[in-house]
C-alpha cells in the first residue's frame, strides 16, 4: 500500500511541524466575532445622535405641552374673571340707563304739574286779596296762563329733545354694536376658526348682529319720533311723555336684548373653554407626552431619558414624531 | 347649534387643532366683548348726558314759573296795599 502522503506531496504526519495555535474554541473570539463586535459598536455610537435627537423632540413636546395647558388654564381663568367684570359693569350700565329713563319721565311730569297749576293759585290769589272784579287780578292771571303755556312748551321742547338724544345714541349704539360685530366676524373668517370650532359663539353672534338689523325697533322708532314732533308743535306734554315712553320701551328693548345676549355669551364662552378643558383632558388622557400636567420638575433631562440601546437592527434612522401643526383650512 | 363631536371620538391632531384653534378664538372673543361693552357705556353716558340737559331745562322752567308767580303775587298785595 503506498503512502497517500508521498503521492500528493505532502510530508507524513510525523513530519509536520507542530503547531502552538490555539483553537478557536480554547482561546477568544473568532474575527468574525470581533467584527460583529466592533459593527455593533460602531451602530451604537451612529445610533447615539438619533437617540439624542429623539430625546430633544420628547422633551420639546412635554415643553410644548406644559406650555400650551398653561397658557390656555391660566387664559382660561383670566377671561372667565374678565367676562363677569364685564357682565357686572354692563348691568351697571343697564340701571343707569333704565333709571335714568324713569328719572326723566317723573321729573319732566312734577315740572308740568307744578307749571301746570300756577295760573290757578295767581287768580286764586288775586280773587283773595283783590275780589272779583280788580282788573289787576284778571290781567295777571290771564298773563299766568300764557306764561304757564310758555313753559309748557319749553318743557316738550326739553323732554322732545332729550328723547331724541337718546335715540340717536340708541342708533349709533345700534350701529357701532353692529360694525364691532362685523369686525369680528371678519376676523375670524379670515382665521376660518370660529364656525369650525366654536360653534357655540354663532348663537350669540346672530344675536348681536341682529341689534343691527333693528327691524323690531323701526316701526317704535318711527312711532315715537312721529309722537315727539306733534308733540313739540303742540306743546302737548302728555304727548311728549308718551313720546318719552316709547323711546324708553325701545330703549329697555334694547337693554333687555343686550343684557340676554351677553348673558348666552357668557354661557356659550363658558361652554367653549368647557370644550377646551374637555379636548387639553382628553389628550392628557390618551398621549404620553400630556396623560399628566407637565411641570418643569417632571420633564425628565436628556441624560435621566430611558436610553434604551437600539440593537443593530433596530439602528435605523429615527424620525422625529411629527409635531401636528394644526390646519385651519376650512 | 352645531353639535360637537365627542373629544373621545377625535383622533390626537384633531383634539391637537381644536385646541389651539380655541386658544386662539378666546382673546378675539374677549376683544369683542370689551368693545360691545365699550358701545353700550358710552350709550349710558350719552344717556345720561341728555338727562343733564333735560334737567336743567326742566329746572330753567320751574325757575321761571316761581319767579313768575311770586312777581304775579307782589303785584296783587302791591295793588291791594295801595286800595
Amino acid at each position: 500500500m503506498s503512502n497517500p502522503f508521498e503521492e500528493q506531496g505532502a510530508p507524513p504526519p510525523s513530519e509536520q511541524a507542530p503547531t502552538d495555535q490555539p483553537t478557536h474554541q480554547e482561546e477568544g473570539p473568532s474575527q468574525a466575532e470581533l467584527d460583529m463586535q466592533r459593527g455593533q459598536e460602531i451602530a451604537s455610537a451612529a445610533a447615539a445622535p438619533f437617540r439624542q435627537g429623539a430625546e430633544a423632540v420628547r422633551n420639546v413636546n412635554a415643553g410644548i405641552d406644559r406650555g400650551v395647558y398653561n397658557a390656555g388654564r391660566e387664559l382660561g381663568k383670566w377671561g372667565a374673571e374678565k367676562l363677569e367684570g364685564a357682565k357686572e359693569k354692563f348691568n351697571n350700565g343697564k340701571e343707569r340707563v333704565k333709571g335714568l329713563f324713569a328719572w326723566g319721565k317723573e321729573r319732566a311730569q312734577a315740572t308740568f304739574a307744578s307749571i301746570k297749576s300756577m295760573p290757578e293759585r295767581v287768580g286764586n290769589f288775586a280773587l283773595r286779596k283783590l275780589g272779583t272784579s280788580e282788573r289787576v287780578g284778571k290781567e295777571l292771571a290771564e298773563k299766568a296762563a300764557v306764561k304757564t303755556a310758555e313753559l309748557s312748551k319749553a318743557t316738550v321742547d326739553g323732554v322732545t329733545r332729550f328723547g331724541n338724544n337718546v335715540g340717536e345714541s340708541y342708533n349709533r349704539t345700534a350701529d357701532r354694536m353692529g360694525g364691532i360685530v362685523e369686525n369680528f366676524l371678519v376676523r375670524q373668517a379670515e382665521k376660518r376658526l370660529l364656525a369650525k370650532f366654536a360653534p357655540e359663539l354663532q348663537s350669540t353672534i346672530d344675536q348681536i348682529a341682529h341689534i343691527r338689523s333693528g327691524e323690531y325697533a323701526k316701526a317704535m322708532r318711527a312711532n315715537a319720533a312721529s309722537n315727539l314732533e306733534m308733540a313739540a308743535k303742540s306743546g302737548n306734554l302728555a304727548l311728549a311723555l308718551e313720546a318719552m315712553a316709547a323711546w324708553n320701551s325701545l330703549e329697555d328693548s334694547l337693554t333687555e336684548f343686550i343684557a340676554k345676549t351677553l348673558e348666552d355669551a357668557h354661557a356659550n364662552f363658558d361652554a367653549l373653554l368647557a370644550r377646551r378643558e374637555e379636548l387639553r383632558a382628553e389628550l392628557r388622557n390618551r398621549g404620553k407626552e400630556v396623560e399628566e400636567q407637565p411641570t418643569a420638575e417632571s420633564i425628565p433631562a436628556p441624560e435621566e431619558a430611558a436610553p434604551e440601546q437600539p440593537t443593530t437592527e433596530e439602528s435605523q434612522p429615527i424620525q422625529p414624531p411629527e409635531l401636528e401643526v394644526p390646519s385651519y383650512a376650512a | 347649534m352645531t353639535t360637537q363631536t365627542p373629544v373621545s371620538q377625535l383622533s390626537d391632531q384633531e383634539l391637537r387643532e381644536q385646541l389651539e384653534a380655541l386658544d386662539a378664538i378666546v382673546p378675539d372673543v374677549e376683544t369683542l366683548f370689551d368693545e360691545l361693552h365699550a358701545a353700550h357705556e358710552d350709550h349710558a353716558t350719552a344717556v345720561e348726558i341728555a338727562s343733564t340737559d333735560l334737567n336743567t331745562t326742566l329746572t330753567a322752567v320751574e325757575s321761571h314759573a316761581s319767579a313768575f308767580e311770586a312777581d304775579a303775587q307782589r303785584q296783587i298785595m302791591s295793588t291791594a296795599a295801595s286800595e
